[in-house]
C-alpha cells in the first residue's frame, strides 16, 4: 500500500489544497491531480485509547472524556459517521499501524501546542487509513466536571481535536489581542477556533452553530430543504483577496458561520445557512498566526473590517446571487 | 335600539363604530350623501406606508470565561433593522350592505427597502447600513362606516374603517416568502364628483385615508406586534 502521513496539527499548516467550492477550512489531498477532501468513509470510526496515566488523569478517565466529546460530534443531526471506542493500547499516537490512537505523548518540543491530530492517507485514493490525536503531557489536564483552574480540560481540546479527525480545519470566528508573549482570546465563535481559552475553561465543550455546520457540509448532512448558501467576493480595488474570513450572521437567528476566500479571485461560499437574511462581515485573518489557517503564502490581512451593503436573503436548496465586498486597505 | 342598528351589529361590525352608525343613520343625512345598498364601489389608488421598526439583534460570540459551558456573550457587532417607507398600490371593492356602512374586499402592492443599520463593531468598524428590497403584498376585508359630516358639504363625508388582512412579503429576487396579519384602523373622506346622493346613478369620486396598522408576522426580527402609519388616495366608481 503507498500510504504518506500528512501532519493537521494545531500550529501547522494544515491546508493541501482547498478549492473556494468548499465551504470552511476542509482537509485536502491532491490524489490525480484534483482535490479529494480528507473524510470518513460512512460507519463507525472505531479508535484506541491509550493505557497510560498523566498527571492524575486515568486511562479510564481520559476514556471517559474522549466519549464524551466523540459523543458530542457523533450527535450532529444527519452526520453518517460515529465515533466507535475499541478498548486500550499500549500503543502510542503518530505509530503508523492501521489503528486510530488518542492519547497522551510527550512533546516537550511543542512549548505552545496542546495537541494534535495526524493522518495517515492512501495517496492513490486518499482515503483515511488511520486518524492519531495526542495531547501534549507538558500541560497539565483535567477531567473535573466543571474545569480546574491551572489546569486545561480535556474534553474541550478533545471536542476540538475531533473535528480535526473528523476533517474539518480551524475556524476563525473569534477575537484575540496581544500581550504576554503570545494572544489572548477575547471571544469565540467556534470550537474549531485555534486558540484554546485560559485553563480552567470549559466552554469548548459544546460546539457551536460554525462547527455544525461545518461538519455536516463536509459530510454531506445538510438537507437542501433546511438549508442554503451564500456565494461572493471579496475585492480590494477591484482585484480578488485571498484569504479574507468571511462571516454570515443571521438576522433572524444571530448564529454566525463562516468560510474564508480561497483563491486568488476573491470567491467565498458559505453553505449550512438556514434560509433567512443575513449580515457578512469581512475581516482580515489577523486574530491567530496565518499558518493555524493556510500553508499558502500571499494571505493578504492588510484591510479593514468590512461590512457588505446588501443584505443577502438565503433559500433552502439554493444560493444568494453573487455579493462583492469592497474592502480597503487600513 | 332601532331595528336597523340591530341589523348592523348583526353585520359584525366593531362595537365602536356600532355607536356611531346608530348616530349616522339616525340623521340620513338628506344633505349628506351616502351609498347605495348592494352597489359596490370599485376604488383604485395608491398610498403611503410608514417605517416599520423590525427589531434589534446582537450579534454574539462567546467571551471568555472559568467554570462555565454558557460564558457570558462577546458582542461582535449590533444590528437595528426597518422597513423604510414605501409607495404601494392600492385597490379596493365596497360592497355597502346599508346607505352608511360597507364591506371592504382590498389589496395592496407595494415594493419597500428594507435597511440594516449596523453599529458597534468588535474592532471598530464604521457603522454601515445594509439594504435588500422586500415586495409587499396586503389581501383583507374591513367594514367601512359614514360618519355624519354636514360640515363637509354636500358632495364629502368621513369615514372610520377597520378590518384585519393577510400579509405577504418577499425578499430580494423573490427567494423567500415570509407571512404574518395586520390589522387596521382608519378614517378619511370620500368625496363625491358624481353621485352618492343614493338615487340610482352612478357614482365617482375620491377617497383620502389615513390609518394605522398593526403587523404580526412577516418579515420581522423580534416577536411581538408591530405598528405603522398609512395613508391613501383613491379614485371611486359606483354603480
Amino acid at each position: 500500500m503507498t500510504a504518506r502521513r500528512f501532519w493537521l496539527a494545531f500550529t501547522t499548516a494544515a491546508v493541501l489544497g482547498a478549492t473556494p467550492a468548499h465551504a470552511y477550512l476542509k482537509f485536502g489531498v491532491e490524489v490525480g491531480g484534483r482535490t479529494v477532501a480528507v473524510r470518513w468513509a460512512p460507519g463507525p470510526i472505531r479508535y484506541f485509547i491509550t493505557d497510560r496515566e498523566v498527571g492524575g488523569v486515568s486511562a479510564q478517565a481520559f476514556g471517559d472524556a474522549i466519549g464524551r466529546a466523540s459523543a458530542t460530534w457523533s450527535g450532529v443531526p444527519g452526520l453518517p459517521v460515529s465515533f466507535s471506542p475499541q478498548g486500550l493500547t499500549r500503543s502510542q499516537p503518530l505509530e503508523a499501524d492501521g489503528r486510530s490512537t488518542i492519547g497522551f505523548l510527550d512533546r516537550p518540543d511543542q512549548e505552545r501546542v496542546l495537541g494534535a491530530t495526524t493522518f495517515l492517507l492512501d495517496a492513490t485514493t486518499g482515503a483515511l487509513i488511520e486518524a492519531d490525536v495526542y495531547f501534549n503531557t507538558r500541560f497539565r489536564w483535567s477531567t473535573a466536571a466543571a474545569g480546574e483552574v491551572g489546569a486545561v480540560d480535556l474534553e474541550s481540546v478533545a471536542l476540538h481535536e475531533l473535528g480535526h479527525l473528523l476533517g474539518l480545519g480551524h475556524s476563525a470566528i473569534g477575537e484575540t489581542e496581544l500581550g504576554g508573549g503570545g494572544r489572548r482570546v477575547l471571544s469565540s465563535g467556534a470550537v474549531m477556533f485555534p486558540i484554546s481559552g485560559p485553563s480552567g475553561s470549559i466552554s469548548d465543550r459544546v460546539l457551536q452553530p460554525d462547527d455544525v455546520a461545518g461538519v455536516r457540509d463536509l459530510y454531506g448532512a445538510l438537507p437542501a430543504d433546511d438549508f442554503g448558501s451564500v456565494q461572493g467576493r471579496v475585492t480590494k480595488s477591484g482585484r480578488g483577496v485571498y484569504g479574507a474570513h468571511v462571516v454570515a450572521a443571521s438576522l433572524e437567528s444571530g448564529e454566525l458561520v463562516a468560510s474564508y476566500t480561497l483563491s486568488s479571485t476573491g470567491e467565498f461560499v458559505i453553505a449550512g445557512l438556514r434560509p433567512g437574511p443575513y449580515i457578512l462581515r469581512v475581516e482580515p485573518l489577523d486574530d491567530a498566526d496565518l499558518e493555524s489557517f493556510f500553508g499558502a503564502a500571499n494571505v493578504d490581512i492588510d484591510f479593514a473590517v468590512t461590512y457588505a451593503t446588501v443584505i443577502p436573503v438565503v433559500q433552502a436548496g439554493g444560493a444568494t446571487s453573487p455579493v462583492t465586498v469592497e474592502v480597503r486597505t487600513r | 335600539m332601532t331595528p336597523r342598528v340591530s341589523r348592523v351589529a348583526t353585520a359584525g361590525v366593531l362595537a365602536l363604530t356600532l355607536t356611531t352608525a346608530a348616530a349616522a343613520d339616525a340623521q340620513p343625512g338628506a344633505e349628506s350623501p351616502t351609498f347605495r345598498p348592494w352597489h359596490p364601489l370599485v376604488s383604485i389608488g395608491g398610498g403611503i406606508v410608514g417605517s416599520e421598526a423590525l427589531g434589534n439583534r446582537t450579534i454574539e460570540t462567546r467571551s471568555v470565561a472559568v467554570g462555565t459551558t454558557t460564558p457570558p456573550p462577546f458582542t461582535l457587532f449590533r444590528t437595528e433593522s426597518t422597513l423604510d417607507r414605501g409607495g404601494r398600490g392600492e385597490a379596493v371593492i365596497a360592497v355597502p350592505v346599508t346607505r352608511t356602512l360597507s364591506i371592504d374586499l382590498f389589496g395592496t402592492a407595494g415594493r419597500r427597502t428594507m435597511t440594516t443599520a449596523i453599529s458597534g463593531d468588535a474592532e471598530g468598524a464604521p457603522s454601515t447600513d445594509a439594504t435588500q428590497q422586500v415586495s409587499e403584498y396586503l389581501a383583507g376585508a374591513r367594514a367601512s362606516l359614514l360618519l355624519p359630516g354636514r360640515w363637509l358639504g354636500r358632495r364629502a363625508r368621513p369615514f372610520a374603517t377597520a378590518g384585519g388582512a393577510y400579509l405577504r412579503q418577499l425578499h430580494d429576487e423573490n427567494v423567500l416568502v415570509e407571512t404574518g396579519q395586520a390589522w387596521m384602523a382608519g378614517a378619511g373622506v370620500h368625496w363625491w364628483l358624481r353621485g352618492g346622493g343614493g338615487r340610482p346613478a352612478p357614482s365617482l369620486g375620491l377617497t383620502a385615508e389615513l390609518g394605522w396598522q398593526w403587523r404580526s408576522g412577516g418579515i420581522a426580527f423580534d416577536d411581538g406586534v408591530r405598528g405603522l402609519p398609512t395613508a391613501s388616495l383613491r379614485v371611486f366608481a359606483g354603480f
